[in-house]
């Protein structure tokens, strides 16, 4: 069931209508059984796997608290059992590959991978979201909750269940555990995020989405088509991403749960290190403090420094998907932000705009190694000149068409203009009808042929 | 002061239950905004007149034969070269994405149309394609619709009142509601402003656009598989499908019908792609089609022999271009053949 569907309409009206009108003491249990019928609708085996990873993790963050002399134990219990289950559906299939290729390298066997796992959609997410909280609560930022069914709620929350914000147990269960009662401002809000999430899905990321699939279905574009096709991509993800989180956020928040910023207009960024802070921010923060903090951060000199990002990227790479592309853009943004931080010791400070203007077209071109898993393609593309170029200039330009109003997004919510139309209750009313009615308008109208699956279902 | 969970502080108002009253109203009114406004765009909007070239060029095209069905037809048979290898003239009104409904319009509206029709009319499907009870196998395109309807005609309630399901009617329901969005313009104005800005008109730019990405420029996708799709069992379909309505259309033009059933692509050991549930359909199939006189042909059998293999295919369906003129080789070997030997399958 995916967001824009029509299932998904009528599960988040039917939630919405009932959750007001049910007792308070009900809504976690009724937000629960949506979840679940949410995860299960494609395939009701997976909720199963949901109702695991709930289990181990529900036990291992009580036994942590319960048993301090063993909390190790049970921490490890639980990091094995969640990155043993990802590895499995994620991972198996890409390393006995692996493994096959270098064997039949080096002449020693050549098989075929049979292989065939069903990935679960959104398991990356809910791993990381569930693990967060085990190891907070061993690390004692949080308690264990003796609630099962905020738990279950914890780690199957349905507007964020597939494709995240990943969310912290210290932002989220206290919002499961107050009262909550029904605010007309925050309804009226969530409606327009929504509205305004699916104009970035339904008409940016699809549109751009026809032209990228096109450009990089053909054998061979040539080189300028091939980077417009990657300018494209980088629309298109962001306004798929973006526009899912919204969604995601908007459909949280009509139900009183207000789920966690990951984007805060990348576009803007003005160095690797700053776009980091800006794109998928709830990854790149549970990447930070769960793994580049632990493994030693910044504390042991540069060069170690150095390594544990590098170690990082590659992780949140692979996160990604089982691919060695993933790898190798994971290892580019390691290298673009070390470059970074030997510019900045060498003085090499850029003023805001050819800082922005540099991160946003270094950032755009690292995303041909993330959209294209086949390296040959790439090479045998990349300097090719035998590309139509005023058609690529056609399809640069629609891109950019479509770009603009992301970045009119990101000029309005800059503090001077945010400080208009937030003054007052009516003001704030009229820029949200505007907002949502324009968003409306504009899918009626200009809404893509077919709609895409959400570019982040697949991770 | 506490801070609101969106981040908001909460404004200071004298009186908490007007507050909420106010807030209330305004909610109501920017959704009945956001409802209403929308409702009263395109209300005028004339529906797309009869497409009469369609007929004119068919008409003087004065085929023998005449292909139906979508891109699945479309990357298999080559009209053109089928007409030079069997003698005859050979068209193909295969349109992309489109499904029984459709082809009932065209069969009724155009090939009927034409003074002399043609004596064979054959319809390639897949999967179930063929007792579905759709227009289209994807995006719906009202316009298409309209362009293959005369206003006077019953065969477009025909084609809609066929899809009963309760979210095609919330669908329906919410089309009527907002005509706007019917005239979807698949993303035309955007890309039509950038063409402009380059000095390419509309179709200058479809035409370098075809040309870069035409289906013979397409990468290979040799590893997909799709799994065949079914829809239920041939005799809780048939009666709410449109077959009947095609036979009959068929014989009132006083051809000759021929089903054809294109085979998935096979799996990965060459073994047909093909569930047990969707065997017994088309055996059901098979003999409903025999029973009414009407000659089938299932290409799975090709599968079977290896002279259809996965190589072949571009995707799950869809054979690779440089395939295409193999494959009507194959067909018009069969057509000369099948004119003296009734039932001989390609």
């Amino acid at each position: 069931m995916t967001f824009q569907s029509f299932e998904y309409a009528v599960l988040l009206l039917a939630v919405f209508a009932g959750y007001w009108f049910v007792p308070c003491r009900f809504q976690n249990l009724l937000l629960l059984v949506a979840s679940y019928v949410f995860y299960s609708y494609v395939d009701p085996k997976m909720a199963l796997l949901l109702g695991g990873y709930t289990a181990v993790n529900y036990i291992a963050a009580r036994r942590i608290e319960a048993d301090p002399n063993n909390s190790r134990k049970y921490l490890w219990l639980a990091i094995t059992t969640s990155l043993g289950a990802l590895a499995f559906f994620k991972y198996a299939g890409f390393f006995v590959e692996s493994i096959s290729d270098v064997l039949d390298t080096v002449g020693l066997a050549n098989f075929e991978s049979t292989l065939n796992i069903i990935l679960p959609v959104g398991i990356s997410f809910y791993t990381f979201q569930s693990l967060g909280y085990v190891i907070d609560v061993y690390k004692k930022r949080t308690f264990a909750r003796r609630s099962l069914i905020d738990t279950a709620l914890f780690v199957s929350f349905f507007p964020q269940l597939v494709a995240g914000p990943i969310e912290r147990a210290s932002a989220l269960f206290p919002q499961f555990e107050r009262r909550r009662s029904f605010d007309a401002d925050r309804t009226a809000s969530g409606i327009s995020l929504i509205a305004w999430g699916l104009f970035k899905k339904l008409v940016i990321a699809d549109n751009i989405g026809m032209i990228v699939d096109s450009i990089f279905s053909t054998s061979q574009p040539g080189g300028a088509i091939l980077w417009v096709g990657v300018l494209a991509f980088g629309v298109q993800i962001l306004a798929d991403f973006s526009g899912y989180t919204d969604i995601a956020r908007g459909s949280a928040r009509l139900l009183g749960i207000e789920l966690s910023l990951n984007f805060r207009h990348p576009w803007l960024a003005t160095s690797p290190v700053d776009y980091w802070r800006r794109w998928h921010i709830t990854l790149s923060e549970w990447l930070r403090d769960y793994v580049y903090i632990p493994l030693g951060g910044n504390r042991n000199g540069r060069y170690a420094s150095a390594i544990t990002l590098v170690i990082t990227f590659v992780l949140g790479g692979l996160w990604h998907g089982a691919a060695w592309n993933f790898v190798l853009w994971g290892l580019l943004h390691a290298a673009l932000i070390l470059i970074w931080r030997a510019a900045r010791q060498l003085k090499l400070n850029a003023t805001t705009l050819p800082a922005t203007l540099i991160t946003f077209i270094v950032i755009n071109a690292s995303w041909l190694l993330f959209r294209e898993g086949e390296l040959s393609y790439i090479g045998d593309n990349i300097f090719d000149s035998t590309s139509d170029l005023k058609l690529a200039l056609v399809l640069g330009i629609t891109a950019l068409l479509y770009s603009l109003p992301i970045w009119l997004h990101a000029i309005i919510d800059r503090p001077y203009f945010a400080s208009i139309w937030t003054r007052n209750d009516v003001s704030r009313t009229v820029a949200l009808t505007v907002l949502t009615l324009t968003s409306f308008l504009a899918i009626l109208l200009l809404r893509a042929d077919t709609s895409a699956e959400f570019i982040y279902f697949r991770f | 002061m506490q801070q609101q969970p969106d981040g908001t502080e909460p404004t200071t108002s004298a009186n908490p239950a007007t507050k909420r009253r106010s807030s209330a109203l305004m909610l109501i009114g920017l959704i009945l905004v956001v409802m209403i406004v929308p409702a009263a765009f395109g209300r005028m909007q004339a529906p797309e007149p009869f497409d009469q070239s369609a007929v004119n060029d068919l008409q003087s095209s004065a085929p023998d034969t005449v292909f139906i069905g979508n891109s699945l037809l479309d990357t298999r048979i080559d009209p053109d070269y089928l007409s030079d290898l069997t003698g005859t003239t050979a068209v193909s009104l295969a349109i992309e994405g489109t499904a029984p409904g459709v082809w009932l319009l065209q069969l009724q509206n155009v090939v009927a149309a034409i003074k002399n029709p043609p004596s064979e009319i054959l319809i390639f499907f897949h999967d179930d394609l063929i007792t579905r009870q759709i227009n289209f196998t994807g995006q719906k395109d009202s316009q298409l619709i309209e362009r293959l309807t005369h206003s006077d005609i019953s065969g477009y309630v025909l084609s809609n009142s066929k899809e009963q399901s309760f979210a095609d009617t919330i669908k329906s329901a919410f089309v009527s509601i907002y005509p706007l969005s019917k005239s979807n313009q698949q993303s035309q104005p955007i890309s039509s402003i950038g063409a402009a800005l380059v000095g390419y008109n509309d179709q200058e730019f479809a035409d370098a656009a075809e040309s870069t990405f035409s289906f013979a420029n397409i990468r290979n996708q040799a590893a997909i598989i799709q799994q065949p799709k079914f829809h239920g069992d041939f005799d809780d379909v048939i009666d709410d499908s449109f077959l009947p309505e095609l036979i009959r259309t068929v014989d009132d033009i006083g051809a000759n019908l021929t089903i054809v059933r294109v085979a998935a692509r096979p799996a990965t050991d060459g073994s047909p792609n093909e569930p047990d549930s969707l065997d017994r359909y088309t055996n059901d199939l098979s003999a409903y089609l025999a029973a009414n006189g009407i000659r089938y042909v299932d290409m799975i059998g090709h599968i079977e022999s290896g002279d259809i293999d996965a190589a072949m295919y571009y995707d799950g369906y869809h054979l690779k271009n440089r395939f295409r003129q193999t494959y009507t080789e194959f067909f018009a070997e069969w057509m000369l053949a099948s004119n003296n030997d009734k039932g001989t399958t390609p």
